[in-house]
């Protein structure tokens, strides 16, 4: 058979070909330092040379692809390095993201699952709530982090050493990712339980099986492939979150390397982060897909 | 309670639904009683509301009017003292046969031991030919080996009485005559009281002691009755090529074609009194028209 074939190099080339092209259009567009030596008069009557950088370009500003490659290799090449707070390797920072990101998101699954239950059982419930439900729900994170900020003011758990191990700002963050992330849980969870066919309740009224069998044996099951629908679409908002919350509040992070490396004017930085983000964000939702999927056939 | 008792009763059944139009009458005055161990089967025009008289014996449909005595009880919501096969035998999919049929048995024999209920589990599953795929899931089971499933689960509950709803009518005529003989084996050991729909007239004969035969809806209701006198146990080619087999179908088909629309008193028949096909050319284009 040759199509297979055919096609299999088709999947692996033009991939290859539109990331080419994107990068070709971003070297099109992007600026590039021209160094200009001019004599002149100093006024004294000598000539004098004057060396000049300057950059020019369509964005002048925007940093090439090779400059961003030869600015980023040190974090690449040595991923885990710690050279300071604020200076470690490219991994080692979407590490401490990636921890504040799997906190938030299970506080959203623990929080999230069950109202989505209440929500898919209860016609009172969805009444009552729904509403609510639709207003907070399109609620940016940075409307939640000075909200969290002013709700766990002067939080403070000290570790051994006396030092702050989880303060005001750790507890606003969780608060924003948990919040922000669990809408896709909550209503993925809801559908799924309504969508429960009745001949699967029919079995729970017929062998008069208790209500906590019946969400076990039943609900759980039947409603498990909508839930971790709703459980990968919100860890995808739970990492869109992380690099909003750790830019405003500072802390060390692939999101608050991206904001210092602005304020320091390192844009080449800027890109490297986030091309990283894209890629763990990527990773992360072919994971949670691979989980789904195993659900689905079962 | 007299062994005299019917088994079950259903005294003047009513559905109504409601509907844009007022109330949509489905089964009106639906009076029948079932005596213990008799196999009754339940016949009419795809429609007229068979599935609605049976749903509202297992409780799953609200009784608008009317009653159901089941053992001398009157009975009100679902439960496991009635046995129920569908048309689809609804196994949960993410459990193995065996789960589905132990999630019952954990139910009603709460106090047997845990070996007791596995036995008894794996006892009606190789009954109905499938003790080699009791740790499959229903997924991996043809149609007819899940509707076994659903007998043994069934059955596998000791109920008072059993709940058919064309439990053959998605299958294959050579499993379908197959699961025929399942049930019927496992009916003779047991000999549940049960009431069964179908719309195959051979099967009605071939498995009943009754045959109930309902009007056309709306307001649906018991038009005919037909009592089957073949000895049991039946073999099925003693029972096809008795003449009186094509006497009762003539009786039902007749019933079917020509008579199922007119409202009388309803009427036991026998092999004495059967009727057949109308010889009046013009009744029949007048049942035809209608
Ligand atoms: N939930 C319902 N709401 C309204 N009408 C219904 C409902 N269920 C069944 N019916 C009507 O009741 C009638 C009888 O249905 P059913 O008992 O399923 O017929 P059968 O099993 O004899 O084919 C049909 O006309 C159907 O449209
Ligand atoms: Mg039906």
């Amino acid at each position: 058979m040759k199509l297979p074939g055919k096609l299999s190099l088709n999947a692996i080339f033009l991939p290859f070909l539109g990331v080419l092209l994107c990068i070709g259009g971003w070297a099109l567009i992007s600026g590039k330092s021209v160094t200009k030596t001019t004599t002149k008069d100093d006024g004294w009557g000598d000539m004098i040379t004057v060396t000049e950088t300057k950059r020019v370009g369509l964005s002048a500003d925007l940093p090439a692809p090779s400059e961003t490659w030869v600015a980023s290799k040190p974090y690449i090449v040595e991923p885990f390095a710690k050279r300071g707070e604020l200076d470690q390797g490219i991994l080692r920072f979407t590490w401490l993201s990636l921890k504040l990101v799997v906190q938030g998101y299970l506080l959203a699954l623990l929080i999230g699952t069950p109202i989505g239950f209440l929500l898919g059982l209860s016609r009172n419930f969805t009444l009552a709530f729904d509403p609510i439900i639709q207003i907070l729900r399109p609620v940016s994170p940075l409307a939640w982090l000075p909200l969290g900020m002013v709700m766990f003011s002067g939080l403070k758990i000290a570790d051994a050493s006396g030092r702050t191990a989880f303060g005001t700002s750790d507890a606003a963050a969780l608060f924003t990712i948990a919040i922000c992330a669990m809408w896709p849980t909550v209503l993925n969870t809801a559908v799924g339980v309504r969508a429960v066919p009745q001949d699967y309740l029919n079995v729970a009224k017929v062998l008069k099986l208790s209500r906590f069998k019946t969400l076990t044996k039943i609900l759980i099951p039947s409603s498990l492939p909508y839930m971790f629908t709703g459980f990968r679409l919100s860890l995808g908002i739970a990492w869109l979150v992380i690099v909003a919350v750790e830019m405003l509040i500072g802390k060390p992070g692939i999101g608050g390397f991206l904001w210092q490396q602005y304020n320091a004017n390192s844009f080449a930085h800027i890109i490297l982060s986030i091309i990283t983000i894209g890629l763990i964000g990527f990773i992360l939702d072919r994971l949670m897909s691979l989980a789904e999927s195993r659900f689905r056939t079962a | 309670m007299s062994e005299r008792a019917p088994a079950l009763e259903l005294f003047r059944l009513q559905k109504t639904y409601p509907s844009p139009k007022g109330p949509a009458v489905i089964v009106k005055d639906f009076s029948l009683n079932l005596k213990r161990g008799e196999f009754v089967t339940l016949i009419g025009h795809s429609g007229c509301g068979k599935s609605t008289v049976l749903s509202m014996v297992a409780g799953l449909t609200s009784v608008t009017d009317g009653g159901i005595i089941l053992e001398g009880r009157e009975s009100t919501g679902p439960g496991p003292d009635r046995g129920i096969v569908f048309q689809s035998p609804c196994l949960l999919p993410w459990m193995s046969v065996f789960d589905n049929v132990m999630l019952g048995v954990e139910q009603v024999y709460f106090t047997a031991s845990k070996t007791e209920r596995r036995e008894l589990a794996e006892y009606y599953l190789s009954v109905v030919g499938l003790g080699d795929a009791m740790k499959k899931s229903p997924g991996e089971l043809s149609q007819g080996m899940r509707q076994r499933v659903g007998i043994a689960r069934a059955f596998a509950l000791q109920p008072k009485m059993l709940l058919l709803d064309e439990p053959f009518g998605m299958l294959d005529a050579l499993t379908k005559i197959e699961l025929q003989q399942v049930l019927l084996d496992l009916w003779r050991r047991n000999r549940l009281t049960t009431l069964m729909v179908t719309h195959d007239v051979n099967e009605a004969i071939y498995l009943s002691d009754r045959v109930v035969m309902m009007t056309n809806g709306p307001e649906a209701t018991l038009g005919e009755i037909l009592e089957i006198d073949f000895p049991r146990p039946r073999k099925r080619e003693m029972v096809l090529n008795d003449p009186l087999f094509t006497a009762y179908r003539d009786h039902l088909v007749s019933y079917l074609t020509e008579r199922s629309h007119q409202r009388n008193e309803p009427k036991t028949y026998t092999k004495e009194n059967l009727l057949t096909f109308t010889s009046d050319p013009v009744a029949k284009d007048h049942t035809a028209a209608a």
